[in-house]
């Protein structure tokens, strides 16, 4: 929970921070999309990583309890 | 190269076109392409998306007349009869196309390739579930570079289902207004207030929107900052949760509830199933459109002898419930969309030429008109001569509903409205269908003030 805090809070920072610049239809909105894909990927990397890792903790805890189980 | 031109909608793609030759579809592919085409088989990335029913199987052939400077291969993808478009999709037509586009990209990413585009019409409904119909949408995986189709995938799935599941379903028709998706800074400012505490739409379209605009008259950054694989993964993840976790549940909406609502007998409804089922076994044809179908009840009739069938509708919750339990059935005959037979999808794109209106993905065998022309006579007040015409244009063979004034449902449409629809009787109705058809046989169906038409198309002078 205090992890997504954290990721909200600097996001929304981000947020105020871009906020009020006018929209050119003509230009490619391709650098903004690339920019920002590197910024939320480096954050949901890190989610990611503990993610991953929780779950093999519960799949090794939980195989230990089905082998106790089975025993 | 001789005498062949690449279809009107496969222009943007440096790697290859489609083009078609004696009836059948082709896809060139450029030399250009040939590391990433060879890689897409040689890692064996092909053979797991096509035993997954993900991409669309080909075979190469040789046709010597179209092997020119520039070529590569020349293969011949698996027939899709019926292409459709997002515009015509109900939300979980979307949702799934959605969730194949990540999966396709996951299993490229398994493969050492990436999808480089995100593309919502490069997915078409085959057998009743998504495929990816454009086989040279892959090219190799540099570890450290962005996901190129991120855009575009926001805008063509996550923006259009989250405007769907948060605000109105019907925003999905922005689509055949903005060719490329939804634009994100639009869909940023449709969106409700709620929509910024979800972390991946808070990011991955109010966030991306502004970052768009805030980069917009600056050049790139000149800092190479990376993104890793496991990044990209965590991307794709995020991605595939923001989408499952959207929904849209058709509420009792216009149409939904038309079949628990009619004041038909079980009996005649019945009689009606039997009649319809009849008529097709009569005519036998081996495509059929179901125009104004409702929850398509009478549409799976048609699919389940292996027709492959077409179901259209004008109701977003009805198109929905239909392809719910289509998916569930797993027909592979059955495709529900959604249609407004008053203003059908247009022709649009670069010419006019890029996405085709419904009348251009005809013919077909035969249409099935139940519990329509009403609506479309009294509501829309179209002339049934007009009606006639237009299912002339469509089909060989019709199967059409005449409910008259004395009807429950079409008392109802006047108790709003001047009854100014002199002509609308059962015996002009048989005057201007007969100028473009042959009646076949009429069917009175029993405790009911309606009939039941087979029709043949009259023989062109």
């Amino acid at each position: 929970m205090g992890l997504r805090k954290q990721k909200f809070f600097i996001l929304a920072l981000l947020f105020f921070f871009m906020m009020d610049h006018p929209a050119y239809c003509y230009i490619d909105p391709g650098t903004g999309s690339y920019v920002l894909q590197i910024l939320i990927a480096a954050f949901l990397g890190v989610t990611f990583a503990i993610k991953m890792f929780w779950q093999r903790i519960k799949s090794f805890f939980s195989g230990i309890f089905r082998k106790g189980r089975g025993e | 190269m001789s005498d062949f031109a690449a279809h009107p909608a496969s222009f943007r793609d440096p790697s290859g076109f489609l083009f078609e030759h004696e009836g059948s579809i082709f896809r060139h592919i450029n030399l250009v392409y040939r590391e990433h085409f060879d890689h897409l088989i040689g890692s064996g990335l092909y053979d797991a998306l096509v035993k997954e029913g993900l991409l669309i199987p080909h075979r190469e052939v040789e046709i010597r007349q179209f092997i020119g400077e520039s070529t590569y291969k020349i293969i011949r993808p698996d027939r899709i009869p019926f292409i459709s478009y997002p515009y015509e999709w109900c939300f979980s037509q979307l949702k799934d196309a959605a969730l194949a586009t990540l999966r396709i990209q996951k299993t490229a990413l398994d493969n050492q390739m990436v999808l480089k585009d995100g593309s919502a019409y490069n997915i078409q409904f085959l057998s009743g579930r998504p495929v990816l119909m454009d086989t040279l949408s892959f090219a190799k995986y540099t570890e450290g570079l962005p996901w190129v189709a991120y855009r575009q995938f926001c805008q063509h799935f996550l923006a259009p289902l989250a405007l769907m599941s948060l605000k109105d379903v019907r925003l999905n028709q922005l689509f055949r207004i903005y060719l490329d998706g939804i634009p994100l800074d639009l869909s940023s400012s449709l969106l409700p207030r709620k929509s910024l505490f979800s972390f991946p739409l808070l990011t991955h379209v109010h966030l991306h929107a502004k970052s768009q605009k805030h980069y917009a008259q600056k050049s790139a950054p000149a800092t190479k900052r990376k993104i890793t694989r496991m990044q990209m993964l965590a991307l794709i993840d995020n991605l595939e949760s923001a989408v499952r976790k959207l929904e849209w549940k058709p509420a009792r909406t216009e149409w939904a509830d038309y079949y628990r609502q009619i004041n038909y007998p079980d009996e005649a409804f019945t009689r009606k199933k039997a009649l319809v089922a009849s008529f097709i076994d009569r005519v036998r044809p081996r495509t059929l459109w179901d125009l104004g179908s409702n929850t398509g009840l009478f549409s799976a009739i048609a699919s389940q002898k292996g027709i492959l069938t077409l179901s259209f509708d004008i109701d977003p919750a009805a198109v929905e419930i239909n392809y719910l339990k289509a998916r569930e059935a797993k027909d592979p005959c059955l495709l529900p969309l959604l249609m407004d037979l008053t203003n059908p999808s247009p022709a649009i794109g670069w010419r006019n030429r890029e996405r085709m209106s419904l009348t251009e993905r005809g013919p077909v065998d035969m249409v099935l008109a139940l519990a329509l022309i009403h609506h479309l006579a009294i509501t829309h007040n179209c002339p049934l001569d007009r009606i006639a015409q237009f299912f002339g244009e469509l089909a060989p063979s019709l199967a059409v509903e005449f409910v008259p004034k004395e009807d429950s449902q079409v008392r109802k449409l006047f108790t709003v409205r001047e009854d100014v629809f002199r002509d609308y009787h059962e015996e002009h109705f048989r005057k201007v269908f007969g100028r473009y058809f042959n009646i076949l046989q009429a069917e009175k169906i029993e405790g009911t003030v309606r009939t039941l038409y087979l029709m043949q198309r009259r023989k062109q002078p």
